[in-house]
């Protein structure tokens, strides 16, 4: 009779003998029931951690999440001496070797390195040279080991420039302890929770002292930003040591410091921690060609405002043509034996080592030098022709891990990533990442498609925990909000205004391109002016053979993307802002603004539009934006970043509004006379406003010249008069913080709000709608109108919002330097 | 000789800018052969300047105007005293097999200027078809000189024929360019034969006193030529625009692999505008 799942026993497995002790007797109790279904719950948590287990350098290679194993990986105390004190060395040697490298140079001299190997190399900088402070210009290193059958540890690759996988080892140490907690049963295990902590502190201490008692100062980890593969655990990393995550346009120099934009100005930055390659560090020096990176940042690197952390340049020493020669290079700098040896390494520089590998393919695993990002960037600037340098290993049988493979226990061959900051009390991290494939646990070789991997238990002796765990790991680190870069606040302002223009320009044209329109009798010009003044001269110009080519007309201000004013080109450039938002937009977000981009992609070629299409597209753009805005709200937090996309559409609105009556109410008005005109166009008018509904629920009578410039001016509950959009946007910048009440963007916009209550709309408009009630005047006496004064109060209109959004601008987002220093002439002494 | 001189950079933008960055190496070098004895900088708008050393020894001053302008004025004055220092005659009769020998060393300074550079690629002698036949055997005396003779001789000095980032093999196929490209071909043809040779920027005294025309051309810019190291560590200056040793006459400012090491101005700024260059050197004996 066969037993039921819940009575068979997870012991019974095949190769379930040789786990460890401790983890054995825990799990000796488990059915095969209990045992996949708490599997089941813990890949759950993968995948809800998601692309937080993306391998970051390898994501080329890598599909998907990697997997997490249940099985954990335990280092003897004595094992973890010896890799402790060998990963040390090495970090002590590597960082001797870098620093002499951009130093005196003194290798070269021992013949073992040739200068090839320095300057072909893509982390190589002259202009690094004499650049380095400090002892260790590789605070953050990582070794991978491999280990051989027979117990020999070896190191497989070096990461000195910035280790990755960092938030594996904590995450993969979280969800154990949630799953399996018996197995901690019999093992006390180091904790590594703290780490992340110590790097922060490592980060502090990097900094001088003074430093400190300077004001405000910030340290931040610089990322590529949210498109890259390590950003994830950025993200994650940033969040556990409290620093705030920038990206290159969040930095900016002034006077040989830098500087993080927030929308609360800018403060100092004394560290930063470095995610990013060297190379796109600064457009100004070095013999480069992209403008990517922080103009001026070397300058402060050399000037000692600044530290960074790794150096630049320090990715040198990740080159794995230096594997051949770890030994010496811990003898050369150390005057000391190596503790753990390298894989042995044949280089393609060589010809006798190169055409040994090539002959013999199968003897050996081969590989690029370099790491694949750093061969991917060499490719794009060298063409993909040059051939890139290689190593190789010969194979060895190498020792395995079990793991569980879902349906049984087998073993695998393993890479173990050690982590540890140098300083002057270096720490290793009591743990690593373990990694699992199916047959060669080396990075970048073709081979490693990684699988799964580990927790990684170091064995502590009780008086060891005791000592660490007294240690104040968290006692001087403030994990307060950190405000928010300016850079994103920028980008979500734009997104606002664009989203906005979008809505409108899309509305104004459905309205222009309908066929009572086009084909009126009636010549219809101030219609037409006003949208002309609202999409700019120049578009006005091309667009002018298109007015009576409703179809054409309409095509071309809705699908094409070359043209700025465009309903098309507004989407691609909201599309842009958005992609460098992305930190602070919601899934739902995307889904819904993406769907208007999909919207008007079968019409992307279209040449003409019909009546109907022109007003299905039209009404079904306006329709998404308002879903999109309506998201927003729902599922964005309610934060500064958000209210900035807030203030952003507000502002747009009233722009829009200002130019439109800046052009139509002069027109109108010498038109109108005695309201004998007809007051079609008026219309028009408040439709490209949507307020006519509004209009008629006010004043249920026909359009007036003076209603209409009240309702549009002034009216304090239409959404798109002027008066209503500032004061919003004066409620919204209110509550970004706590700004002075004589705040200089406040300061405007309280003008500008007394401004626009205290409209002449009677001097302005002597013909009212009031008027008509004594009857029809004698020509001879009609009140002038007074087209100059529209004209100059819709011109101190315009400025004020020019001016407000300037200083919006420069208070939170750019915070441009206005002040002109006294003139100054610098005689040099050399 | 003595030289003052007077070097004037200005970009002029459509619209204001800000956030300008900048590096400069506009400062003539001190060695044995060139004293700097006066240096005035200026730039407009006034700026925080700073002073290093590159990797080459070049003087790099930097600077950044954070805040809105529409103009960017970098002027150099400087004096400088020149002498001329030749080669041992014994350097000049080494045969260049065995200056290779010599030179084959394992510093990275002189290596570093036997490798191809970003705008330097080391060309095949072979596609060069009327280039004079170097031999092994041949003295350094003799190789190098004919070298720069072929190049003047060659290549026409056209001022506006080629952009900064023409390819050298656009300008070997026109045969004309200036100084710069001149200087890029001797450079690419000496390493080729392995010979280090590095890239000069500087200055060049057009006109003697009292002569009515320019005996050299370059004078109106930043000049460019080369120098090719010979065993024992001499750098042997040589001017092929102008046919003739680097002498009195010439000034240095920098060193580097090509041009783009000694740019006189590199840099960035934030707005859209488009810019415009000028430049004005002048030259004048004391």
């Amino acid at each position: 009779m066969n037993a039921r799942p819940s009575q068979i026993l997870l012991s019974r497995q095949k190769g379930f003998e040789t786990l460890d002790g401790g983890v054995r007797r825990a799990l000796e109790r488990f059915s095969m029931r209990e045992w996949r279904s708490r599997i089941n719950r813990l890949n759950r948590a993968v995948d809800e951690l998601g692309s937080l287990f993306v391998f970051p350098q390898e994501a080329a290679n890598a599909v998907g999440p990697i997997a997490f194993d249940p099985l954990p990986f335990k280092v003897s105390e004595g094992e973890w001496k010896l890799l402790h004190d060998g990963v040390l060395q090495r970090a002590k040697a590597m960082n001797a070797f870098l620093r002499d490298v951009y130093g005196q140079r003194s290798f070269l001299k021992g013949g073992w390195i040739p200068p090839d190997w320095i300057l072909d190399d893509p982390s190589f900088g002259l202009e690094y040279a004499n650049l380095i402070r400090g002892e260790y210009p590789a605070m953050i290193c990582a070794v991978d080991l491999v280990c051989r059958e027979d117990g020999q540890w070896r190191v497989s690759d070096q990461h000195f420039s910035s280790p990755q996988g960092l938030s594996h080892v904590l995450q993969g140490r979280r969800l154990q302890a949630q799953y399996f907690p018996e197995l901690f049963a019999e093992t006390a295990v180091e904790p590594v929770a703290s780490f992340p902590s110590r790097l922060a502190e490592f980060l502090r201490l990097a900094v001088p002292k003074a430093e400190f008692e300077n004001g405000d100062t910030i340290a931040v980890m610089l990322t590529g930003g949210e498109s890259n593969d390590s950003f994830p655990e950025e993200s994650f990393l940033a969040r556990q040591m409290g620093v705030p995550l920038v990206s290159a346009q969040d930095l900016v120099v002034r006077d040989f410091q830098v500087y993080f934009r927030t929308i609360h100005g800018m403060i100092r930055v004394p560290t930063i921690y470095r995610r990013i390659d060297g190379e796109g560090l600064d457009p100004v020096s070095g013999n480069r060609m992209d403008l990517s990176g922080v103009p001026g940042l070397l300058h402060c690197l050399r000037a000692g405002t600044v530290d960074m952390v790794n150096a630049p340049g320090a990715g040198l020493a990740d080159n794995r043509v230096f594997l051949r020669h770890g030994r010496q290079i811990i003898r050369h700098y150390l005057s000391e034996s190596a503790l753990i040896r390298d894989l042995p390494t044949l280089v393609s520089y060589d010809r006798d080592q190169m055409a040994e590998f090539t002959d013999k393919p199968d003897d050996y695993w081969v590989r690029p030098a370099w790491k694949s990002s750093l061969v991917r960037r060499w490719q794009r600037i060298h063409g993909m022709d040059r051939s890139v340098i290689k190593v190789a290993h010969p194979k060895t049988p190498l020792r395995k891990v079990q793991i569980w493979n879902g349906d049984s226990l087998e073993s695998r061959p393993f890479s173990l990533r050690i982590f540890c900051l140098m300083g002057a009390q270096p720490v290793v991290l009591p743990g690593g990442w373990l990694r699992v494939n199916n047959s060669v646990p080396l990075d970048d070789h073709e081979d490693s498609n990684w699988l799964r991997s580990q927790d990684v238990w170091v064995q502590s002796s009780e008086s060891q925990r005791s000592v660490s765990v007294s240690m104040p790991l968290e006692a001087n680190l403030d994990i307060g909000e950190n405000p928010p870069g300016s850079a994103l606040a920028e980008s979500m302002y734009w997104l606002g205004r664009y989203l906005e223009r979008i809505d409108n320009t899309a509305r104004m044209t459905g309205i222009l391109a309908e066929d009572s329109f086009a084909n009126s009798d009636e010549d219809h010009s101030i219609t037409w002016d006003a949208f002309m003044a609202v999409v700019g001269e120049q578009a006005a110009a091309k667009l002018q053979p298109y007015r009576k080519e409703a179809e054409r007309f309409a095509a071309l201000m809705l699908l094409h993307a070359e043209r700025p004013e465009t309903v098309a080109s507004c989407i691609q450039q909201a599309r842009q802002v958005a992609d460098r938002a992305m930190g602070a937009l919601s899934p739902e977000f995307w889904h819904v603004f993406l769907q208007l981009q999909q919207f008007i992609q079968p019409y992307a070629q279209r040449k003409r539009l019909a009546a109907h299409e022109r007003k299905f597209v039209c009404s079904g753009i306006t329709e998404r934006i308002a879903t999109i805005f309506g998201t927003a709200d729902r599922t964005l937090m309610i934060d500064e970043c958000w209210r900035f996309m807030v203030i952003g559409s507000l502002l747009e609105r009233a722009i829009i509004t200002v130019n439109l009556l800046a052009k139509t109410l002069p027109l109108a008005a010498l038109h109108q006379k005695w309201h004998q005109v007809d007051d079609s166009e008026l219309i028009y008018l408040l439709r490209m406003t949507s307020t006519l509904d509004a209009y008629h629920r006010i004043y249920r009578s026909r359009a007036f010249l003076d209603r209409i410039a009240h309702l549009l001016w002034q009216h304090a509950r239409t959404p798109h008069s002027v008066y209503y959009c500032l004061e919003e946007s004066y409620r919204h910048v209110n509550l970004l913080g706590e700004l002075a009440p004589d705040h200089p963007v406040l300061q405007k916009m309280k003008d500008l709000i007394k401004q626009v209550q205290s409209l002449p709309i009677a001097e302005l408009f002597p013909a009212r709608a009031l008027h008509l009630d004594w009857g029809m005047p004698d020509a001879a006496q009609s009140p002038e109108f007074s087209a100059t004064g529209i004209i100059e109060i819709s011109q101190v209109l315009k400025d004020g919002i020019e001016g407000i959004h300037l200083a919006i601008d420069s208070s939170f987002l750019n915070h441009e330097a206005s002040e002109r220093r006294e003139k100054l002439s610098i005689h040099n002494a050399l | 000789m003595r030289y003052k001189i007077h070097h004037k950079t200005e970009y002029s933008y459509q619209a204001p800018v800000f956030e300008s960055v900048g590096e400069m190496r506009v400062c003539p070098l001190s060695n044995e052969t060139q004293q700097l004895q006066d240096r005035k900088l200026k730039v407009f708008p006034s700026a925080m300047v700073r002073a290093f050393h590159d990797f080459f020894g070049n003087c790099v001053e930097c600077f950044s105007v954070p805040f809105r302008h529409d103009r960017l004025v970098v002027e150099s004055e400087c004096i400088v005293a020149t002498s001329i220092q030749m080669p041992m005659p014994e350097q000049l009769g080494i045969s260049l097999g065995e200056a290779r020998q010599i030179l084959k060393g394992h510093r990275m300074d002189p290596y570093l200027f036997s490798r191809p550079s970003r705008l330097v690629p080391m060309l095949l002698r072979k596609s060069i078809n009327d280039l004079p036949e170097i031999r092994s055997q041949n003295e350094l005396g003799e190789i190098i000189p004919r070298l720069n003779e072929w190049i003047y001789r060659s290549f026409q000095y056209r001022p506006g024929s080629t952009q900064i980032e023409t390819p050298l093999e656009e300008v070997l196929r026109q045969r004309k360019g200036v100084c710069q490209d001149f200087a890029h071909v001797f450079l690419s043809i000496s390493r080729s034969i392995g010979l280090p040779a590095r890239y000069v920027s500087g200055y060049i005294e057009g006109r003697e006193p009292g002569e009515q025309d320019d005996s050299f051309v370059g004078a109106m810019a930043s000049h460019a030529w080369v120098e090719v190291m010979l065993p024992g560590g001499f750098w042997w200056g040589w001017d092929p625009t102008n046919n003739c040793v680097a002498g009195e006459r010439h000034i240095k400012v920098a060193v580097g692999r090509d041009y783009s090491d000694v740019s006189p101005l590199r840099g960035t700024y934030r707005g859209s505008a488009s810019q415009k260059l000028e430049v004005e050197v002048y030259l004048e004996r004391l």
